[in-house]
């Protein structure tokens, strides 16, 4: 009987794809549930569900409100800078006017510097707090869908197969059921 | 001839009546006036500022022809209201305007003299002159009767709110207590306007507010367990509870729940966090009066206090719903809320 070489190779390695086959039917199936892995983008559960965008709202007047106080202060500094120029000042006026002129400026430094520090950590705390609720759908996923691992920074490892693994979708709806 | 002089005498019969008819509307009208502050014409646009003062938020422009009523007059400020308002409470404020902006108007219960720009804040404890007090003054009545007291002393029957309005949903004021006493007059609608036991004047813009009448019984009839505090003399705090204090802030109640200052940062602001007696948070509007009414009764000499308010179940040490700075002389300095703090259930 005619035998092509690729025939006859499967025949040859028949026991092996037998045990292989064999292997996988009686291979636990928990132990399998426990390979599953997920990913959930932080970004998108603070940009897509309504706790985020709420907490985005908040942060953006907390932000107007430091940019009114920044503008109110710039302006005092305006205030000063044209007294301190006016014409007709004597020496000791002008000198007076410039000190404190420079003394605003170096307060006004002070508060830009202050500002930037306290929106970033109002930033930090209003991300935490999304992100802390998040974290409690996802532990909950976690339990109830069997997954092992679920990764929240995509830097952390190099390939995902976002499509198969991605729950964010999930989380996001989770977490706006929860909320009111 | 004669049906010429019927028909003229059945004309001026019908005048008559009007006239009468009229003077009634009117004089209902203006009872139904509130009798304080004053009503301002706005000419021109008008800013209404979040604070008094020039670089404070622009909460509201008024327009030209528009009617507001003003109180609570300093330094050339004035807090400014609708007219319609009854409650004489400066946190029900739409905001802050210059008085120079304002056009005067005479109005009951309004002085009729321009008020000097450096005119000191009418208190709130003062009573304003209820229209009645004008007349008499009128009519040459030298001297007033002592106040009586007046309405009858009821109480809670439940834990009930005290609101701005005779409905349901208008603004809450704040919360009694089962067994809380209080002095009740002007029913209207099921709903009494609400007085400390011990107030002696009859006046609706003394009143903490409006209950519904079902709940507030006779003291006779009330089987519940009195508060300890319904003994206790007038205006005293009721009883630390571990910790916490209740203290009323401008009619709102709240629970001091710690005062921290940064060991380490010693110009960094000391936090005062309170809890409001509020089932649902206030409007920033009126945040903004709750948190200076709590910075006045909290601040101690010369402290940089920030004030961080929280709402009836957040957590003691968790994000608060506002926070607020302040001037040294009380105006705020920064005010911002978090409303994701309310997207949560608590």
């Amino acid at each position: 009987m005619y035998q092509t070489p690729m025939s006859r190779s499967i025949l040859l390695r028949h026991p092996f794809f037998s045990a292989v086959i064999l292997m996988l039917l009686l291979a636990p199936w928990p132990a399998l549930a426990e390979q599953k892995i997920g990913f959930v983008n932080p970004q998108r559960v603070v940009n897509e569900t309504r706790l985020g965008k709420t907490a985005k709202a908040d942060l953006a007047r907390y932000v107007a409100e430091k940019d009114r106080l920044a503008k109110a202060s710039a302006v005092q500094i305006e205030t000063l800078r044209k007294e301190a120029e006016a014409p007709g000042l004597s020496a000791q006026d002008r000198t007076r006017r410039e000190e404190l002129l420079r003394r605003k400026a170096a307060q006004h430094e002070q508060l830009l510097s202050e500002n930037a520090r306290d929106i970033k950590a109002e930033e930090t705390r209003l991300l935490q707090y999304v992100m802390r609720r998040a974290e409690a759908v996802l532990e909950d996923l976690g339990k109830k869908g069997g997954y092992a691992i679920i990764f929240t920074d995509p830097a952390a490892v190099g390939y995902v197969d976002k499509a198969s693994v991605d729950l964010t979708e999930r989380v996001a709806q989770e977490l706006d059921g929860r909320g009111k | 001839m004669r049906s010429l002089i019927a028909c003229i005498v059945a004309a001026l019969l019908a005048l008559v009546c009007a006239a009468t008819a009229l003077s009634k509307e009117t004089a209902k009208e203006l009872a139904r006036q509130p009798g304080w502050g004053r009503v301002y014409t706005v000419s021109g646009k008008v800013a209404v500022r979040e604070n008094p003062a020039l670089d404070a938020l622009t909460v509201r422009v008024l327009k030209s022809g528009q009617k507001v009523r003003v109180d609570f007059v300093d330094d050339g400020w004035a807090a400014v209201f609708d007219p319609a308002e009854m409650v004489r409470a400066e946190t029900r404020a739409q905001g802050y305007v210059r008085l120079a902006e304002l056009h005067a108007e005479a109005s009951p219960g309004a002085k009729p003299e321009a008020l000097p720009r450096s005119e000191k804040p009418a208190k709130p404890e003062k009573p304003a002159k209820p229209p009645a007090a004008d007349q008499a003054k009128k009519t040459g009545a030298k001297k007033q009767a002592p106040p009586q007291p007046f309405g009858e002393i009821r109480v809670a029957d439940r834990k009930m709110a005290v609101r701005a309005g005779r409905d349901k949903d208008t603004e809450f004021k704040r919360l009694l207590p089962a067994g809380k006493r209080v002095r009740v007059d002007f029913l209207e609608d099921g709903w009494f306007a609400v007085f400390d036991p011990e107030e002696k004047v009859r006046d609706l813009s003394r009143a903490w507010g409006y209950g519904r009448d079902k709940f507030l019984v006779p003291e006779k009839d009330y089987a519940g367990q009195p508060l300890p505090e319904a003994t206790e003399p007038a205006g005293k705090e009721a009883p630390a509870k571990g910790a916490q204090k209740q203290k009323n802030g401008d009619a709102v109640a709240y629970a001091v729940l710690s005062r921290q200052a940064d060991l380490l940062r010693p110009l960094a602001p000391v936090v005062l966090r309170v809890r409001l007696d509020m089932p649902a948070p206030p409007a920033p509007e009126a945040l903004r009066k709750i948190v200076r009414e709590i910075w006045k009764a909290e601040r101690r000499k010369n402290e940089d206090l920030q004030v961080e308010v929280l709402l009836p179940g957040m957590e003691k040490d968790g994000l608060a719903f506002a926070v607020a700075r302040f001037h040294d002389d009380g105006r705020l300095k920064e005010f911002w809320w978090r409303e994701v703090v309310l997207r949560t259930k608590r």
